[in-house]
C-alpha cells in the first residue's frame, strides 16, 4: 500500500501568521480523501502545496508529479478551443485520440470545437474535468470544484466524479465546505482548523456505496462539531446570550 | 415577427448610412462653395481640382513613387517596431528581471516627443533611409510596447497557474498564455501606433526627403500648389484608413473568441 502522495511536518507561513503548522497526510491511490475547513484554516495552501504551486517552509513533500486540478473556476484559456484547452501539456501525437476519449467521458464529445465563453458553467466544469483526466493522473486534486455550480448541476457532477474516480483509480484529494459532500464522495474526511489536521473521519459505505442514514446522520454532527458549529448555539439567538 | 425583423432590419441600414450622408453632404457642400465662388482656389480648391491633382500625378508616375517610397518605410519601420515591441514587452511582462531592466528605461523615453527625435536623427544617419525608419520604429515600438506590457500585466494569473500545473514551459506560457491574452490589448495598441507612425513618418519625409509623400507635400507648398498639399492630405487619410482595416481584419481573426463571447 504505497502512497501515492505523502506528506510530513509541512509548515506554511505567510508575513508571519502561520497557516500551516505541521500537517501530515498520506493519500493511496484509488482513495477519496476530503478536507473541511473554515475560511482561512489553510486547506487552499495545502492544497497549493500539493499541486506543487507553492512550497513549504519546512516538512516533507513526496510522492507523484503527475498531478492534475481543478479548481472552483474552470479556468479554461478563452482564446483555445476546448479540444485545445483539454489537450494543454499533451504531446500532438498524444493528444488526439485521448482528448476525444476525455471528452467522450465527461460527455462534452459534441462541445469539442466551442468557445470556452459559450459553456455553462456545468459544460466548462467538465472541460476542466476532462483537461484534468486526459493525463491520467496519479493525483487528482479537486479545489471545491464544485461551489459555482448550481444545485442540479452539481448532483450531476457528483455522479460523474464517483464513476471517473472509480474508472480511473487516482489519488483524490478534494478540499470542500460542504459537509455533505464530503461524507458522499470520499472514503475519509479531515478537517483542518488553525493550521493543523483536527479530526479524521472515515466514511463506512453500504455495499451499493451509498451512506446508511444513521451513520451519515452521526459524521454530520461530529464533522460539524469539529468546524466549531454549536448546533444549540445555532438555534439560540447568540447576541442576546452574550449580552 | 416578420414585420418585426423587416423593421429592424431597415433600422440598421438606416444607422449605417448616416456616417456616409454627412461625409457626402460635406464634400457636396465643399463642391458647390468652391464653383460658385465661395471659396477662393488658392486657399481651398474644389475636390475636382484635387482629384484633377491626383489624376495629372498619376499619369506621371510622381504619385506611384511617393506612395510606394512612404509604404516602404512604414512597413520595413513598422514591422522592426513591431517586433522590438512584443518580444519586450513580453519579456517584461513575463519576468520580473525584464520588468526591471526594460520598463522603466522605456517609461522614461515615451515622454521624449518624437519630433524632438528628428534633428538628432538626421545628424546621426544623415538623409538616408535609416533616419526615417528608425523614427517609424521609435514611433511604434513605443504605445506598442506599453499596451503589451499593461495586456500581459492584466492577464488572469490563474490561468498561469493552471499552466504551470500542467507542466508548459516558460516560452509556451508566455506565448500561449500571456500573449495570447493581452492580445486585444496589444491589438489597440498596434492600431494607435500605425497611426503615429504614419504620422512620423509625414513629418520626417516632409524634414528630409527626395520621395514620399511628405517630399510632395513640402515641395507642393514651396510651390504654393494647395491642390496637391490637399492630394497628400487625402493620400495619408486614406493609408491610415487601409492601415486601420488591416488591423481590424486581423481583430476579426484573431479575436474571433471574445465575438462569441459577445453574441452570447
Amino acid at each position: 500500500m504505497t502512497a501515492a502522495v505523502e506528506i510530513r511536518g509541512v509548515r506554511r507561513s505567510f508575513a508571519d501568521v502561520a497557516v500551516l503548522k505541521g500537517v501530515d497526510l498520506s493519500i493511496r491511490r484509488g482513495e477519496f480523501v476530503a478536507l473541511l475547513g473554515r475560511s482561512g484554516s489553510g486547506k487552499s495552501t495545502l492544497l497549493r502545496i500539493l499541486a506543487r504551486l507553492d512550497q513549504p517552509d519546512s516538512g516533507l513533500v513526496d510522492g507523484t508529479e503527475n498531478t492534475a486540478v481543478v479548481f472552483q473556476e474552470a479556468r479554461l484559456l478563452p482564446w483555445e478551443r476546448v479540444a485545445s484547452n483539454v489537450a494543454m501539456g499533451l504531446t500532438r501525437a498524444e493528444a488526439r485520440a485521448r482528448v476525444r476519449n476525455a471528452l467522450d467521458e465527461v460527455g462534452l464529445s459534441h462541445r469539442w470545437n466551442a468557445w470556452p465563453a459559450t459553456l455553462s458553467g456545468g459544460e466548462a466544469q467538465r472541460a476542466s474535468l476532462a483537461r484534468a483526466l486526459v493525463r491520467e493522473p496519479h493525483l487528482l486534486l479537486l479545489d471545491e470544484p464544485f461551489g459555482a455550480l448550481d444545485a442540479l448541476t452539481r448532483i450531476t457532477m457528483h455522479e460523474l466524479i464517483i464513476e471517473l474516480c472509480d474508472r480511473h483509480r487516482p489519488a483524490v484529494f478534494m478540499v470542500t465546505h460542504d459537509i455533505d459532500e464530503a461524507i458522499k464522495l470520499s472514503d475519509r474526511v479531515l478537517v483542518i482548523d488553525q493550521g493543523r489536521i483536527d479530526r479524521e473521519l472515515r466514511i463506512k459505505r453500504l455495499a451499493d456505496g451509498s451512506v446508511a442514514p444513521d451513520f451519515g446522520d452521526k459524521a454530520r454532527a461530529d464533522l460539524l462539531d469539529a468546524l466549531g458549529v454549536n448546533r444549540t448555539a445555532r438555534s439560540r439567538p447568540v447576541l442576546l446570550s452574550a449580552s | 415577427m416578420m414585420s418585426n425583423g423587416e423593421r429592424s432590419r431597415s433600422a440598421f441600414s438606416i444607422a449605417q448610412l448616416l456616417p456616409w450622408l454627412s461625409s457626402i453632404s460635406i464634400l457636396l457642400l465643399w463642391y458647390f462653395a468652391s464653383r460658385y465662388g465661395l471659396l477662393q482656389e488658392q486657399i481651398l480648391p474644389g475636390p475636382n481640382a484635387v482629384l484633377h491633382a491626383g489624376w495629372e500625378a498619376a499619369e506621371d508616375g510622381s504619385l506611384w513613387r511617393a506612395i510606394g517610397a512612404s509604404t516602404f518605410r512604414a512597413c520595413i519601420g513598422s514591422l522592426i517596431g513591431f517586433l522590438f515591441a512584443v518580444v519586450i514587452g513580453v519579456g517584461a511582462g513575463f519576468s520580473r528581471i525584464g520588468e526591471l531592466i526594460f520598463d522603466k528605461p522605456v517609461q522614461m523615453i515615451r515622454s521624449i516627443p518624437f519630433t524632438a527625435l528628428v534633428p538628432l536623427f538626421i545628424l546621426w544617419f544623415g538623409i538616408g533611409e535609416e533616419a526615417k525608419i528608425l523614427l517609424v520604429v521609435w514611433a511604434v515600438f513605443i504605445p506598442l510596447y506599453l499596451n503589451t506590457f499593461s495586456g500581459i500585466r492584466n492577464v488572469d494569473r490563474r490561468l498561469v497557474e493552471v499552466a504551470k500545473v500542467y507542466k508548459l514551459s516558460p516560452l509556451e506560457i508566455s506565448l500561449r498564455v500571456l500573449l495570447h491574452g493581452a492580445l486585444p490589448s496589444v491589438l489597440v495598441g498596434l492600431r494607435y501606433s500605425l497611426g503615429l507612425g504614419w504620422a512620423v513618418l509625414i513629418v520626417a519625409e516632409s524634414v528630409n526627403a527626395k520621395n514620399g509623400i511628405g517630399a510632395m507635400l513640402s515641395m507642393a507648398r514651396q510651390y504654393a500648389q494647395t491642390d496637391v498639399v490637399l492630394l497628400c492630405i487625402s493620400l495619408y487619410a486614406i493609408l491610415g484608413l487601409i492601415t486601420d482595416l488591416l488591423v481590424r481584419l486581423l481583430e476579426d481573426r484573431l479575436l474571433q473568441w471574445r465575438t462569441g463571447y459577445i453574441a452570447q
